[in-house]
């Protein structure tokens, strides 16, 4: 177990600046997930850790130790790839204790150690098999079999899920948070996945254009985005952005209609807005003589298409030229077609700045619980 | 599609290999069997009494002797230099596509002008390599002319001609062989010598099968260097197979021996290769 830090950590390939300056400092222990869309440099960050990439400039930590320049040999680090990099002349049994053989530990501690493993993910029973001859999720399985049996200061994986089917991803997901929860180890896991994001990790670096967008709690990264990439990046689906235009004290929406917001929630220098809300803040009224109360937002729009999940209910309206979707837990009787009113209230919207998309000020949860939508 | 149209498909490819392939496979086989007095007109059947003088035939024992010599000192090192070569170039590098052009430049080179020019090295006294051997003070050696050495000499001629062309199979098999499997061995603590051990060799393990085969009838089936170099002498020390059945039927006239030897050596490599073929099979690990 060690904690594992990045300082100032730049990299280039080249010309290409990929990661242009991250920090981020993880405890002892805890479960990281880095997310961000490709080519935001969340695997290149891993790979650094792992040693398999060099560091351009800045340093990582793992404890104490600066690694820039340790071999990825002597970091005593465990990866899971994506593609399992199983080796497909050895059996599983020898897979998993190769690292053990090449450290010169006995034919026996290294099938005591295997058998450990593998019954801990219940494998027992495919020691004497090649990789060939497995299914996707027993490789899945093997592969972290081989990152345990090391008992390795820090687990690596790169999107390790991402190659198997959507049932036995979600179940994966729940044997991997288990697993580290058993193994106590500091795991980085690296995934483009919102979903298994916010369900698998202690705290979440949402990665994008090569810096660190926010780093926190899953809660707090939901309900408290730093800019409008996060609050657009985690939440399914897809938070509403609003375009609004200010002039004077006055902000109005695609469809024409003004409206005013608290001086406590805005900011002077700020000229135009962004409202950003859930679709699950956003409510179909009946009642259409419902008296105007202050901060609510009412307008009236086309039902373009319905969504019937079971549970729940998608529907996608619109806002003056904005597309908007509403997510509705308690009606099914939404028909395409025909003219809804809806309804949200500002305090629940995140205000961004649309300029520069940073934060102005966050809307509250109207649940106020610690529930996480996905 | 019906199997009717099929073979209409196939029929081009089977016409030709049947002709020039398997027919004369089986006419070679059948005249095994009968002698004929070279200009008779009228050739009698023999049963096995061809095969009974052949392996009497102390110059046919003797080219067997030789080539078995001559297969192990060829396949074995220009395998091995094959693979180290592609091991040290397998990198793309401005330097490495210019020296993987120069080790395989005597493949491109027709064997008889390799051998040419290999007589302007052996030479005695001013030879390319006596020469300079001389020049620092070891003696002449007759490479060509001294039936203790002659071989070898021939044997290293066949190393230089194809040693490059197995490193070209190599480099490709290397180069099949993905880079996660190296990532993942080298965060397990893998040095570069123990990953060669245990992910290189073992992956690469179908190339050196077809390679191996590749090599083998190589050995078997060129005869070019020693009709230009030694006429498979002196006294028999370089004479193999092949030269042995070029001899019966073009300078002793003895068609049935020849005939008869010809049988014998495809037989004797069909079988290696089906061997080598299923031995090695039963250790390789294809992708799977």
């Amino acid at each position: 177990m060690a904690s594992v830090k990045f300082e100032n950590v730049i990299k280039t390939f080249g010309e290409t600046k990929v990661i242009k300056g991250v920090n981020i400092d993880i405890q002892e222990g805890e479960l990281i997930v880095f997310v961000g869309p490709s080519g935001c440099g969340k695997s290149t960050l891993l790979r650094m850790l792992a040693g398999l990439e060099d560091v351009s400039e800045g340093n990582i930590y793992i404890g104490d130790t600066v690694v820039n320049k340790v071999p990825s040999k002597d970091r005593n680090i465990a990866m899971v790839f994506q593609n399992y990099a199983l080796y497909p002349h050895m059996t599983v049994e020898e897979n998993m204790g190769f690292g053990l053989k090449l450290r010169g530990v006995s034919k026996e501690e290294r099938k005591a150690a295997v058998e450990k493993a593998a019954k801990i993910l219940g494998i027992e029973q495919l020691l004497k098999r090649k990789p060939r001859a497995l299914s996707g999720g027993q490789r899945q399985r093997v592969a972290m079999g081989r990152a345990i049996v090391r008992d390795p200061d820090v687990f690596l994986m790169d999107e390790p899920l991402s190659n198997l089917d959507a049932k036995l991803r979600t179940k994966m997901r729940v044997e991997i948070r288990k697993l580290q929860h058993g193994l106590k180890t500091t795991m980085i896991y690296v995934t483009h996945d919102q979903v298994e994001a916010m369900t698998l990790a202690d705290k979440i670096a949402v990665l994008d254009g090569g810096y660190v967008q926010q780093f926190g709690t899953p809660n707090e990264l939901y309900h408290k985005p730093a800019n409008r990439f996060v609050a657009g990046f985690l939440g399914s689906p897809t938070i509403n952005f609003i375009v609004c235009k200010r002039s004077g004290d006055h902000f109005t929406l695609p469809d024409g209609q003004t409206f005013s917001i608290p001086e406590s929630r805005m900011s002077n220098t700020a000229q135009d807005i962004e409202l950003a809300i859930r679709p699950k803040y956003i409510d179909i009224v009946e009642n259409e003589a419902s008296p105007d109360t202050p901060n609510i937002i009412r307008w009236k729009s086309k039902v373009n298409l319905v969504e019937a999940l079971g549970g729940e209910t998608l529907v996608y309206v619109h806002l003056g030229d904005q597309d908007i979707i509403v997510k509705l837990t308690d009606k099914d009787d939404i028909e395409e077609g025909s003219t809804v009113e809806l309804a949200f209230n500002l305090d629940n919207a995140h205000i961004f700045d649309l300029s520069n998309g940073n934060i102005i000020s966050h809307g509250v949860n109207p649940h106020d619980s610690n529930s996480i939508e996905s | 599609m019906s199997s009717h149209k099929a073979w209409w498909y196939l029929f081009p490819a089977l016409f030709f290999l049947i002709m020039f392939t398997y027919y004369p496979m089986l006419q070679v086989f059948y005249d095994s069997f009968f002698f004929k007095e070279f200009g008779a007109n009228h050739a009698s059947f023999v049963g096995l009494d061809n095969y009974r003088r052949l392996f009497d035939d102390p110059d046919f024992i003797n080219a067997v002797k030789n080539n078995v010599i001559y297969a192990l000192g060829t396949v074995i090192p220009s395998l091995a230099i094959g693979l180290g070569l592609a091991l040290a170039l397998v990198e793309s590098s401005r330097f490495n596509n210019f020296a993987r052009s120069i080790f395989f430049f005597p493949t491109l080179v027709p064997l008889v002008a390799a051998a040419a020019l290999w007589l302007f090295v052996y030479f005695p006294h001013i030879g390319l390599l006596d020469y300079y051997l001389e020049k620092v003070g070891i003696g002449s050696t007759d490479w060509l002319g001294d039936p203790d050495i002659a071989l070898y000499s021939l044997m290293i001629l066949a190393i230089w001609k194809n040693a490059g062309f197995y490193m070209l199979f190599y480099i490709a098999g290397l180069q099949g062989i993905g880079e996660e499997y190296y990532e993942a061995a080298n965060l397990e603590g893998a040095s570069y010598f123990q990953r060669l051990r245990y992910i290189t060799f073992p992956l690469l393990g179908p190339t050196t099968a077809f390679v191996f085969i590749i090599a083998l009838i190589h050995v078997f089936s060129y005869v070019d260097h020693i009709i230009m170099m030694t006429h498979g002498g002196p006294i028999g020390s370089t004479k193999l197979v092949l030269y042995y059945i070029y001899q019966n039927a073009h300078e002793f006239n003895d068609a049935a021996k020849a005939t008869t030897s010809t049988v014998v050596s495809v037989t004797f490599l069909l079988l290696f290769s089906l061997f080598s073929i299923r031995t090695m099979e039963r250790g390789i690990h294809y992708e799977s």
